[in-house]
């Protein structure tokens, strides 16, 4: 007999994806954990609420951004940097190696207005339909297209990237090789 | 709308692989890793209490 899976259980696979979710939006581990650990109580006690069947991924992420939105109305955070001080230390850098690419690519990512990076690391880096992605945010699929839009906009003018001038091997290939390299001669 | 927003202008093919590739990169340790004793912690209590 076919028996109705508890989202109690499913919940533990989405955990990784929804921890990954959790530090782009506040960029601290430890952080990160505490807005999953509020999630994950907040979900436990509304699973009667949710609805088998329907998508798991979405509400637990729901929960969680909930949960960001109203802390961060509650401690309201400023972006101190200005932009001419992230231009100039782009500019400064020594060597154009794939750490610091790295490092630049999350500074400028943090760069980003709240909206866009969510948007971003939903389907950029974990992988959600726009709808899905719509779905978790409570907004419109063109919303999230434009959001998405936007954030590789702003990225791009921020790190200065270029179609086939990259800074970052964009070879996937190479990239793994080059980032193999990175770490045996670091 | 700010006049430098021109969401219907096209991104290079390239600029958008190099993006997803990098926020894939950052995020994929979190995606792999196991989870942190306190959240295991957490969820054996919340079975534990519940009895599931």
């Amino acid at each position: 007999m076919m028996k109705i899976p508890d989202p109690r259980d499913e919940m533990i696979a989405h955990l990784p994806a929804l921890r990954a979710f959790a530090l782009s939006l506040v960029r601290n581990g430890p952080a990160a954990d505490d807005l999953v650990q509020e999630a994950i109580l907040k979900a436990w006690s509304s699973f009667d609420k949710f609805t088998p069947g329907t998508n798991l991924r979405a509400w637990l992420f729901t929960i969680l951004r909930n949960g960001f939105y109203s802390d961060l109305r509650k401690h309201r955070r400023e972006v101190q940097d200005s932009e001419g001080q992230f231009a100039a230390r782009l500019s400064q850098k020594p060597e154009h190696d794939g750490t610091l690419a790295m490092w630049d690519f999350q500074r400028g990512f943090e760069r980003l207005i709240d909206e866009q990076r969510e948007a971003l690391v939903l389907v950029g880096a974990l992988g959600f339909s726009y709808e899905e992605a719509a779905a978790t945010i409570g907004c419109a699929v063109g919303t999230v297209k434009s959001r998405v839009n936007r954030g590789r906009k702003r990225l791009a003018e921020l790190l200065q990237l270029e179609d086939g001038a990259s800074i970052i091997p964009a070879d996937p290939v190479q990239t793994a090789v080059t980032s193999q390299q990175t770490s045996l001669n670091g | 709308m700010a006049p430098k927003d021109k969401p219907t202008s096209k991104i290079p093919p390239g600029v958008v692989r190099q993006i997803d590739e990098n926020l894939k990169r950052i995020y994929a340790p979190k995606l792999t890793e196991e989870l942190p004793e306190r959240l295991q912690d957490l969820l054996r209590q919340l079975r534990e209490r519940d009895g599931t």
